[in-house]
């Protein structure tokens, strides 16, 4: 080989030892000493991914390190769960959920539950609700909700389609007030079932106040109910659904989970971080402006509503005959 | 009025000019690149966006948004891979082009055709917005499912060469759609318990696979026969002819265009083959399209610009996103504490004209870019084919990569390609497969769901106005072909009979 | 007897319908309610076109005078270059988790342009390391693709 190739060779070898130890020698340090890796279970540009990029926007200077955002859509979230749970407990690797941690491995989709993950914050949640059009004659849940006794299978509602958190939202009313609707499927969330009630295709639809936000504010919709303890932010006109007498008390709730056997000071320092960026006004007002309901609880209390929203969900599942679990 | 000056005299502030134009040049950028588009652009600046003043991140981003647009048509145009579905149907008339060596009018010819399109696009935004939203909101289940029939109807008919063959395309294509599990019960449809199949199969890995990796098979063996025609860069601003070609052909396109992006749902991919159908149906000379003529070029390429304007309307006038980049855009306003909605226009009037103006004001910073780049772009095809053709391999695998973060998008480009390959040696062209893929879902989701509502009767089709309307349309579109032949026949049968 | 692609195309598609029927009816039930149109109709409709299509393109075939099935012949130079380079793909792609991108990009790059007939070493790993860095920089910095580290993951 000529000279001239020789070096050539030599330094292009040179430079790829570089790039391959460098970064092994980095690894040593405190925690976190590189970037931690988001992983969003859903599109980019989705609600789910533009609430986590909102909270990791303001959670970096609280961490030190900057928190790359990854999608990984598929399932509902469910591959990204399969991936989160194959990965490294080493808090490196995070990511969101929302509560369908809690229902696919009822639905039998994946084997994997809120128990095979450790939670480290939960940051936001908002609770289900039926909207119709602003001049819809049905003033009240419990008038709709005749309305759709006296005729069973014909008052039309929009809802996602099934196995999303919406759709068992729907069927949780329909089990409670006895009622039977005809269904129009949508993907892609409440948002298009939202479009098609205001633009007077059906009578009602699912929505969180949040999702129903803008079209409430151009006065094409209003809430009949929400799915809530108590009354909605920006919406302390609109009666909960336990106050008009239908006990019904389910939202999406969405935490961040890192691998099961991630070290718990390592849980902890993440929880510290997050709880930081929640704490800021800047972004509790932006969420509330809209009627959606910030959180900040701790791993421990996260553990404790699983439970209970895992029974929910377990329960609506079961009634709806949908319930198959793989393990 | 003055609200409207305003905003056009504070957006030519140096640092919102900064903005708009930084942002056009990376939308077109990533326009460009296959696997990457608008939408996957906008998401990622968005966390960018949170720093600055609400104005200046949504100028980014507009910018972003209307680069990204029109990005696409590059690659469609130099190397027959749409680097964005909305320049699907810019592959058509710009490779063959490129293929004559006039790849640089091609790209002046689409980079004002796009300014125009996406002019009269934000014209319509700011004069007619409310009447358009309220337009775009009647379009129910029925409605778009006669939609999208129609849309599928028209690229078999109008682009593929036969229409037998076009036809199975769009077969092959709407099967691919059916992968997954099922929009209405969700029952899992041939996906064999793959969780990623469960999702079904994305139409980005499809496109670069069926147009790039088939395309680089397709070049590699013809290599040593056509040596890369070589470009003529010459003069990229259009000439006269071409000039006027445009100013005669750009309305229906812009229409289509605003009124289809304006439907939440419906996109810029299918304002342009509705717009290209129409102008192929409304031509002299309807067999040259497919084979490098402007016409072509003009149709879609104004549509798919105009279509941002369109889809800009339900955004700001409702809050309901026209299409996939507005959905972000939505959550990038709502992200600032601005609610969309006619309050916006009462509360915020100066954001909204800065945003109008911003819009012009992007349109522009493309048509200087893209009359710029149109210079240096081609000189790409004359790179030599051995280094060319590799690093089109890499780069679309890393593209197929960059969507999802996983190495089953890569498969499906891989898979894809394969099968493109053998698809076109039995001359079934990509464009219908994608167009049904794209199409399937809302064509199947929507006639199901209309046929939900109305409790199972077909009769729902032509008891709404907009659909049946529509379904004329569809029909007379399918039966053109032999309308054409039965009326052939019957002049040369009476002028023999004459004679 | 299989004389030209349109004879080839519609037996393949024709079997293609035939698979796809015997898929659709095993689609799983549901116990979700729906009023008219099933999971299983679309697919089974357009089954029933794709088999009705098979058959008109395999007449088409049989009546055109057409006698080339493909266009390209196994034996030249060209056809050996786009099965080496996609061969190359494959194994590639199951390999690249493990050596991780860069090296699996520049391999590729140089290895894929000696292929197609460059000649020159230098110039072809000059052009491997610039367009695979721009590549980088774009996908890997830029928009923070993570591109697979292989065994250099930490």
């Amino acid at each position: 080989m000529s000279s001239r190739k020789f070096r050539g060779l030599f330094t292009f070898l040179v430079v790829v030892t570089i790039m391959i130890t460098a970064p092994i020698v980095c690894a040593q340090k405190k925690f976190p000493n590189k970037p931690i890796q988001f992983i969003v279970g859903w599109g980019a540009g989705g609600g789910s991914d533009l609430s986590v990029r909102f909270l990791t926007s303001h959670t970096e200077k609280h961490l030190g390190k900057p928190i790359n955002v990854r999608n990984m859509s598929g399932g509902s979230g469910a591959k990204a769960y399969m991936y989160i749970s194959k990965s490294k407990p080493d808090g490196y690797t995070i990511g969101n959920t929302t509560s369908t941690i809690s229902t696919h491995r009822f639905m039998g989709n994946i084997p994997l539950g809120s128990n095979d993950f450790e939670p480290i914050i939960a940051f936001n949640e908002d609770p289900g609700g039926v909207w119709v059009a602003t001049d819809a004659p049905w003033k009240t849940l419990a008038e709709f909700v005749n309305h759709a006794k006296s005729r069973p299978g014909e008052a039309t509602i929009a809802a996602s389609n099934p196995g999303s958190i919406t759709r068992f939202q729907m069927m949780a009313l329909e089990q409670e007030a006895g009622i039977e609707f005809n269904v129009l499927s949508q993907k892609g969330g409440a948002g298009p079932g939202l479009v098609a009630l205001a633009g007077g295709h059906v009578n009602a639809a699912m929505g969180t106040p949040l999702e129903g936000f803008s079209l409430y504010s151009a006065g094409k919709i209003r809430p009949l109910g929400f799915m809530s303890a108590k009354r909605v932010a920006k919406y302390e006109d609109v009666p909960t659904m336990k106050e008009q007498g239908y006990p019904l008390v389910i939202s999406t709730n969405r935490m961040i989970i890192a691998p099961k056997g991630t070290p718990a000071d390592r849980v902890d320092t993440l929880y510290q971080a997050f709880l930081k960026a929640v704490h800021t006004p800047a972004y509790q007002n932006a969420l509330e402006s809209k009627g959606s309901t910030w959180l900040d609880w701790s791993p421990e209390k996260c553990k404790e509503y699983l439970k209970r929203q895992d029974a929910i969900f377990e329960k609506i599942i079961k009634k709806a005959g949908l319930y198959r679990p793989i393990n | 009025m003055d609200l409207f000056l305003t905003g056009l005299i504070s957006i030519l502030h140096p640092k919102m000019l900064f903005f708009i134009f930084g942002g056009t040049f990376i939308g077109i950028t990533l326009g460009a690149l296959p696997g990457l588009s608008a939408t996957m652009g906008v998401a990622i600046l968005l966390p960018v966006t949170f720093y600055l003043p609400p104005e200046q991140g949504m100028l980014i981003l507009l910018g972003v948004y209307v680069g990204g647009i029109y990005g696409g048509s590059i690659a469609a145009i130099l190397l027959n891979i749409p680097g964005c579905p909305a320049s699907l149907m810019t592959t058509l008339d710009g490779y063959p082009m490129t293929k004559k060596g006039q790849g640089g009018r091609a790209i002046g010819i689409a980079t004002t055709s796009s300014f125009v399109g996406g002019v009269i696009g934000v014209l319509a935004l700011i004069f007619v917005a409310p009447f358009l939203a309220q337009a775009a909101l009647s379009f129910g289940p029925a409605e778009y499912a006669m939609l999208a029939f129609l849309g599928l109807s028209a690229i078999v008919i109008v682009a593929a060469k036969s229409i037998v063959k076009g036809f199975i395309g769009v077969v092959i294509g709407l099967l691919m759609a059916t992968v997954g599990m099922d929009p209405i019960v969700s029952v899992p449809r041939f996906t064999y318990g793959s969780i990623d199949l469960m999702s079904g199969i994305s139409y980005i890995p499809v496109v670069i696979g069926l147009f790039g990796l088939s395309e680089v098979m397709v070049q590699t063996l013809q290599m040593k026969q056509l040596k890369a025609v070589r470009q003529t860069i010459g003069q990229v601003f259009p000439n006269l002819a071409d000039f006027k070609k445009i100013f005669r052909h750009f309305f229906h396109p812009a229409w289509i265009g605003t009124l289809i992006g304006a439907l939440p749902g419906a996109g810029a991919s299918i304002s342009a083959i509705i717009s290209y159908n129409r102008a192929v149906q409304a031509s002299k000379k309807p067999d040259e399209f497919g084979s490098g003529i402007p016409e072509g070029l003009i149709s879609c390429e104004t549509a798919n610009n105009a279509s941002i304007g369109g889809a800009l309307v339900p955004l700001l006038t409702l809050g309901i996103p026209g299409s996939a980049v507005t959905a972000v855009l939505l959550g990038a306003l709502m992200m600032h504490d601005i609610t969309p909605g006619p309050l916006l226009f009462v509360q915020q009037p100066g954001l909204v004209y800065t945003i109008f103006a911003g819009l012009l004001m992007a349109n522009l910073a493309m048509l200087i870019l893209g009359l710029a780049g149109g210079k240096v772009f081609p000189r790409i095809v004359n790179l030599k084919q051995s280094a060319l053709l590799p690093s089109i391999i890499v780069l679309c695998s890393v593209g197929a990569f960059a969507i999802n973060n996983s190495m089953f998008e890569v498969g499906i480009m891989f898979v894809c390609g394969i099968g493109g390959f053998f698809l076109r040696e039995l001359a079934i062209s990509p464009g219908p497969i994608i167009l049904g893929l794209i199409l399937g879902p809302i064509a199947e989701s929507n006639f199901r769901g209309a046929l939900e509502l109305s409790r199972g009767s077909l009769l729902i089709f032509v008891q709404k106005p907009i659909s049946l309307i529509i379904l004329i349309v569809t029909i007379s579109l399918l039966l053109s072909p032999f309308l054409r032949g039965w009326l052939l026949k019957t002049k040369s049968g009476l002028s023999a009979g004459k004679a | 007897m299989i004389k030209n692609k349109e004879i080839l195309g519609g037996i393949i598609f024709f079997s293609l319908s035939l698979y796809l029927f015997y898929e659709t009816s095993n689609f799983s039930s549901t116990t979700e309610r729906y009023r008219s149109l099933g999971p299983a109709v679309f697919p089974y409709v357009l089954a029933i076109c794709l088999g009705l299509l098979s058959i008109v393109l395999f007449i088409q075939g049989v009546r055109s005078p057409k006698a080339e099935l493909f266009s390209f012949s196994m034996k030249t130079k060209a056809s050996v270059q786009v099965l080496s380079l996609i061969a190359m793909l494959f194994v590639f792609l199951i390999w690249v988790e493990k050596i991780g991108f860069i090296i699996w990009s520049l391999s590729f790059m140089f290895l894929g342009q000696i292929i197609l007939g460059e000649r020159r070493l230098v110039t072809a790993m000059v052009l491997s390391i610039a367009v695979v860095g721009i590549i980088y920089l774009i996908f890997g910095f830029l928009l923070n693709v993570p591109l697979s580290s292989g065994f250099l993951s930490y």
